[in-house]
């Protein structure tokens, strides 16, 4: 019995103690990111039974239980990565709407300074002064489509950096998840006790996960995560890891795509060596899958905009370079020659090629996005999409010119040989002028008798009034201002969506973490009244225990 | 009711205080830079009109240097049409004064005046614009157009050359709207008619066959002088009409230049009211945000230093 009084009261010091170890430990995590409070799950120890009933034996501390709610969790790391995607694609999106939208910066005071140049030179055309305004014009407006392609150029080799770097940050954080899941398993099976701490870190890097992937993530009932990512794909299994690398993007292979590998791997062979690699198989091509975290906003910006932006931009310059050079051929220079090409050829002759091809768009809705590659061989065209690879051959220029590409070709001078091919690509990066000299300028239509014909400047000129792109129903709708100032539109729009995006989703991403965090987080005030509570309940104990004590003096004494 | 973690409760009026303090950034660059969008995302459909507008008043303005320039032009032919009109006046006064009975002095002078009025219309004709273009010889603004040596034996004149083209020159000035800024001269050198006939040609025989000095069988008679005014007054005729195009053009002109201008104005008020900031609405939302900013911040400051802990000996 002197036992059994004792040991009741130490299992209450026991149990206070406990008690307010975990509110210390609540206290000293009040910021930890991540971090679930942990309470106390007490029970009476089973009890003595003895001739008049069952005596109390005290109590017993069970678990320290984290507080936790699974439904809640998942909403944070949903509304985490679509916060993260409009983050991404956001700021990415502010940087080329300013771009093309700035005055600085964007096509229409070079496009309409050029167009004023022309106009001049019909004002005045012998004068040399009115064709060097031209020439420098025209080098002007060259150079900033170039700009503009350059900038957007650059940002299309970011997003593959980006790719690059996302994937590998993400093997790295599954890599580590699959370790935690080891760490979490091991203590359970050795310990029978939930591993609080490992699975608060372990949830922690999950949640740094969905802010660069989307994922979904499903208990094995054990304290063991699996991680899904890109609509069901396997990331994380247990132990096991499946690592994303990078494959060629089937529309343009100068780009990468985010891919899963097939075969899973052990987490510790991918922390040694996490890097994304381009692969050409053995992976699966998660492009168009990963929709929220970093990874899918980069993608959704590569995709939604940027490459919308550049081939718009290249199908400007494009169209503009073709109508440029056809009207000006057909007029004559200063010195009653006939006029050449004004800007270099869009259809750009390859390697040693020197024959002369050129193009007149007869439909720009049906022109391929990328590009073409042409090429003669045995008085045979071959012409191939870019963007497909598709290659068809054609009997001559006629055929070609039949074969509903969305523009004409015609052999210039020289005249294009067999063992010759051209490329149609990157427009707005290649312009350049094809004239350096005022008196090659063609202001003079054909039959002109001296420099003072204007004809073939006015129809320059006329080009900045006729619609000369976006084909629709029959005939051309728009000019060349007006479908720069849509793609600018365009562009502003889907940053304004994004930014709207972003928005809502910081909202209700801040009102699930507060919606868990009430149920999760820490409460100062809560955790003083567990103090005082725990601390008198020790207070209580160690009095019932000096009351034991001197129950033993008293028997002491009247024995000795 | 519910549970609020001590990390929530302290950190949601510093939420507020963010939210704030962008946007007061944002209206202190609108009101600083005067302008409504700061980048075309504000607001992609004002910004499309915005730069459609903006490529439009461009284009309007080189149309109305176009219209300056044509009109410059056009002044300038004007000018130099009138004096070949008084010269031609003075050439037919001269003609149509002409009589048998004149005194030899009198007959001598008039041949000199004559052949001041002929170098006067050979000058005129090919008059030169201030970029040193010939006006009235078509696209061969480089060549001389008109060429007569003058000095013929009497009783003939000698003939004109013409080294310019027929063509005729047009501005731009709206568009699909074009006006022709020159002409050339040929119907009112050639005013006789006849084969081998033209103004200057005749101009040149009246002035060599009128001196006393010239053989009797030379001297003109009333039908060839008759002649001779005839001659003058189809190639006034003839001036006349090119004066009436020119005078037309110009009257053209001039309205086109007052819509230009209107529509320049308009459209440029249209800009402003997109890209401007309306000054006073920002100021006022500014100072809003100002005091709910100093409200946002008070609240933190004073939730900042509740905690039960401070009540605990």
């Amino acid at each position: 019995m002197g036992t059994g009084i004792l040991g009741i009261a130490v299992s209450g010091l026991n149990a206070a103690q406990a008690g307010i170890r975990a509110t210390q430990q609540n206290i000293a995590n009040v910021n930890t990111e991540g971090y679930r409070r942990q309470e106390l799950l007490q029970s009476t120890q089973r009890p003595q039974l003895t001739g008049y009933g069952y005596v109390g034996n005290g109590v017993a501390v069970d678990a320290v239980r984290q507080q936790y709610n699974r439904f809640l969790d998942n909403e944070v790391l949903h509304n985490q990565a679509q916060y993260a995607h409009y983050q991404a694609s956001s700021s990415r999106s502010a940087l080329i709407d300013k771009l093309l939208g700035s005055e600085s910066t964007g096509l229409n005071a070079s496009l309409s300074r050029f167009f004023a140049a022309t106009q001049e030179v019909a004002n005045d055309p012998a004068s040399s002064a009115t064709r060097q305004n031209l020439l420098s014009a025209g080098e002007n407006l060259a150079g900033r489509f170039n700009q503009l392609a350059g900038q957007l150029q650059a940002q299309r080799t970011a997003t593959n950096q980006d790719a690059s770097g996302l994937a590998t940050r993400i093997n790295v954080l599954a890599g580590q998840i699959a370790q935690a899941n080891t760490a979490i398993a091991q203590n359970r099976a050795t310990t029978g006790q939930p591993a609080n701490d490992l699975v608060d870190a372990r949830d922690q890097l999950v949640e740094e996960l969905s802010k660069l992937v989307d994922v979904s993530r499903q208990d094995q009932g054990n304290g063991v995560v699996n991680v899904f990512i890109g609509g069901g794909q396997a990331l994380v299994l247990g132990q096991e890891v499946r690592r994303l690398n990078l494959v060629a993007n089937a529309a343009d292979p100068a780009l990468y795509d985010p891919a899963i590998n097939l075969s899973f791997e052990r987490y510790s062979s991918i922390l040694a060596d996490p890097q994304a690699r381009v692969v050409t198989s053995g992976a699966a091509s998660l492009a168009d899958r990963v929709s929220g975290g970093e990874l899918g906003g980069v993608l959704s910006y590569r995709d939604g905009t940027l490459l919308p932006a550049l081939r718009d931009l290249d199908r400007v310059a494009l169209l503009l370079a073709s109508a440029v050079n056809n009207v000006h051929r057909a007029g004559l220079d200063y010195n009653l020659n006939a006029g050449g090409d004004f800007f270099s050829n869009p259809v750009v002759p390859q390697g040693a090629s020197v024959g002369a091809l050129h193009m007149t768009v007869t439909d720009d809705s049906l022109l391929d996005p990328v590009g073409y590659e042409i090429s003669l061989a045995g008085g045979v065209y071959t012409v191939t999409e870019l963007s497909t690879g598709t290659a068809t051959n054609h009997a001559n220029l006629a055929a070609v010119n039949a074969g509903g590409y969305g523009f004409t070709l015609a052999a210039g001078v020289p005249a294009p040989a067999n063992g010759e091919s051209w490329r149609i690509a990157d427009s707005a990066r290649n312009m350049a002028m094809a004239l350096n000299n005022t008196s090659q300028i063609a202001a003079a239509q054909a039959g002109a008798t001296g420099p003072g014909n204007n004809v073939n400047a006015l129809a320059l000129a006329d080009l900045q009034t006729t619609s000369l792109l976006n084909f629709s129903a029959g005939g051309f709708t728009d000019t060349l201002a007006a479908a720069y100032n849509k793609m600018v539109n365009r562009t502003a729009s889907l940053a304004a969506q994004d930014d709207l995006n972003l928005r809502a989703f910081d909202t209700l991403r801040q009102s699930a973490v507060d919606a868990r965090q009430s149920q999760v987080g820490v409460n100062l005030d809560e955790e003083a009244v567990n103090l005082v509570r725990y601390q008198q309940a020790y207070q209580a104990s160690a009095r019932a225990m000096q009351i034991a004590a001197s129950l033993f003096e008293e028997l002491l004494g009247a024995v000795r | 009711m519910m549970r609020i973690d001590s990390m929530t409760f302290y950190t949601t009026s510093l939420l507020g205080i963010r939210d704030n303090q962008a946007s007061i950034a944002r209206l202190s660059e609108q009101i600083a830079t005067g302008r409504n969008f700061l980048a075309p995302k504000d607001d992609p459909l004002a910004t499309q009109k915005i730069l459609d507008l903006g490529d439009r008043l461009a284009t309007r303005a080189q149309y109305a240097a176009n219209q300056t320039k044509a009109e410059i032009a056009l002044n300038y032919e004007s000018t130099v049409l009138n004096e070949f009109e008084s010269a031609l006046r003075r050439a037919r006064g001269l003609l149509v004064g002409v009589s048998n009975n004149f005194d030899a002095a009198t007959r001598d002078g008039h041949a000199q005046q004559l052949r001041g009025v002929f170098n006067q219309l050979l000058d005129l004709a090919n008059t030169r614009d201030p970029s040193g273009n010939y006006i009235f010889a078509g696209d061969r603004t480089t060549t001389r157009p008109y060429d007569n040596p003058g000095g013929g034996i009497p009783p003939a004149g000698t003939a004109s050359t013409f080294n310019g083209s027929a063509s005729t020159r047009a501005m731009e000035v709206d568009p699909g709207r074009r006006v022709q800024i020159n002409d050339n001269l040929n119907t009112v050198i050639q005013a006789g008619g006849g084969a081998g006939v033209d103004l200057l040609q005749t101009l040149d025989e009246a002035s060599v066959r009128l001196p006393v000095s010239v053989p009797p069988g030379a001297v003109p008679d009333q039908a060839t002088l008759d002649g001779y005014v005839q001659t003058l007054d189809a190639a006034l005729t003839a001036l006349s009409r090119i004066q009436h195009r020119v005078a037309g053009a110009r009257t053209e002109l001039a309205d086109l230049m007052v819509t230009t201008k209107g529509l320049q104005t308009l459209e440029q008020n249209a800009l402003s009211d997109l890209i401007l900031v309306d000054q006073a609405s920002a100021i006022m939302s500014l100072q809003t945000r100002q005091t709910t900013l100093e409200a946002a911040q008070r609240a933190y400051a004073l939730t900042s230093g509740l905690s039960l802990f401070n009540f605990l000996g």
